[in-house]
């Protein structure tokens, strides 16, 4: 699915995120997830980027984080930059997140987007069964 | 790995844990080979590891079973592990300890009997004591024939149901229908294997009909007489046996003894049901048939004509 976003924090003068694709935003907990972003560099000289997809509550909140994830995009050029982030640990059974994407570049966060629907993360159940003895 | 009786209940005892941080409702499923043996729901709280037990009773048939257990939550499988270890059920085992002929010496004489009819007549008399030992933690119940004959040389044992390696001869008194009824003596119907299961004609300590537990008849052992050998235990029947009053073999001669056993069961707990008569019955035990079993005692009597 396409996972719209808007500018939550910063300017689009530097980049502009152009798509984002993931999976049907309901999850399990604890499992690993892709998500491929689009990004368009709107200058006429190659910048380089370190960009930041998360889910959280708020900005900054980050309950899940793909980490920083270098590219370089040319002038004027779009990148599809693939992110993967495990969902976190729940301690209710679901939960509901935005999910944020954080571009910064020459040593400033520059833009920051949050998407216009939440994932869902459910329990998934899960077992540990360590032995089986009789008597 | 863990060996078991046929039947016999066990419980088995799986450490689960759950690792995620909300609680969560399990159904677990044991089986045994491709069998279900036992089910078991229950709760673990958040981050708990509990030990579950499985309350499972034994295949009736011997192998060796891999255990598996099949875990489901929120209505979907979420586990499935093997336990290291197979489960072996062993062969249920009795064995024939001792088998003893008294006197060792007979001859061809004809004794006389009074019958309702007049006399009658049959051969030398002897004592026949023969003792089982029950390697089981269960009861079991034989009933054993028995013939004076010849050890073939092939390997005395059962093949495809048949008796191999012993060729019984018409050694035995036969009794004849119009003696005398009810009589204290041996009765056979045939010269050569004489059957200790027949009621008219049962070893010592050999009643008629087994009940299971319940007091419930057990069908597979009809109305023979049986020889109950206690679990890890042991048993005698003695015989009073005669010879017949001819004897058609030449003689002198030396004659082996063979002791066989087939039909030999025990109880498994089994609850099913039973139509008697157009009604349906709860029985809650089964027969379960062990393997033939064979014993000889070479040159174990000679007879001499008088």
């Amino acid at each position: 699915m396409i996972l719209a976003m808007q500018k939550v924090r910063g300017q689009e003068k530097n980049i502009i995120l152009r798509s984002v694709k993931m999976d049907d935003p309901t999850f399990f907990d604890e499992t690993a997830h892709a998500a491929h972003i689009t990004f368009q560099n709107p200058k006429g000289v190659t910048f380089d980027y370190l960009a930041e997809l998360y889910i959280g509550k708020t900005v900054g909140d980050k309950k899940a984080t793909s980490g920083v994830i270098p590219f370089s995009i040319p002038a004027a050029g779009t990148l599809a930059v693939d992110f993967s982030i495990t969902m976190p640990r729940l301690t209710v059974t679901t939960d509901t997140f935005h999910v944020y994407c954080a571009v910064a570049s020459g040593g400033v966060q520059i833009v920051t987007y949050v998407s216009t629907e939440d994932v869902v993360v459910n329990v998934g159940p899960a077992i540990g069964i360590t032995k089986i003895t009789w008597d | 790995m863990p060996q078991f009786n046929p039947g016999e209940s066990k419980t088995a005892k799986a450490t689960m844990n759950n690792p995620k941080g909300v609680a969560l409702d399990y159904t677990g499923f044991l089986y045994m080979g491709d069998t279900q043996v036992a089910e078991v729901s229950f709760h673990l709280n958040a981050g708990e590891e509990k030990v579950i037990p499985f309350s499972v009773t034994m295949p009736s048939v011997a192998g060796t079973y891999p255990v598996l257990l099949y875990v489901y939550s929120g209505g979907q499988g979420i586990a499935i592990y093997r336990a290291t270890e197979d489960v072996v059920i062993v062969s249920a085992s009795i064995e024939i300890t001792s088998i003893t002929l008294s006197p060792t010496s007979l001859t061809n004489a004809k004794h006389e009997y009074n019958t309702y009819l007049g006399l009658g007549y049959w051969g030398d008399p002897f004592t026949l004591s023969i003792t089982f030992f029950n390697h089981n933690n269960f009861d079991v119940w034989v009933h054993p024939d028995y013939a004076f004959g010849h050890l073939t040389g092939e390997p005395l044992g059962y093949v495809g149901g048949a008796l191999r390696g012993f060729e019984a001869m018409k050694l035995l008194y036969v009794r004849l229908l119009l003696d005398t009824p009810g009589y204290q003596g041996d009765y056979s119907y045939t010269s050569d294997w004489q059957k200790l299961y027949n009621y008219q004609n049962p070893g010592s300590n050999m009643p008629q009909y087994v009940y299971d537990p319940d007091g419930i008849a057990v069908l597979a052992a009809g109305a023979d007489c049986w020889l109950k050998i206690p679990a890890n235990g042991q048993a005698t029947t003695v015989k009073n046996g005669h010879l017949g009053k001819t004897i058609s073999v030449a003689l002198p001669g030396v004659f082996d003894l063979c002791v066989a056993v087939s039909g030999a069961f025990y109880l498994v707990w089994d609850p099913h049901t039973r139509i008697v008569g157009g009604k349906t019955y709860v029985v809650n035990y089964s027969s379960v048939n062990l393997d033939p079993l064979v014993s000889s005692v070479p040159n174990a009597v000679s007879i001499t004509p008088v």
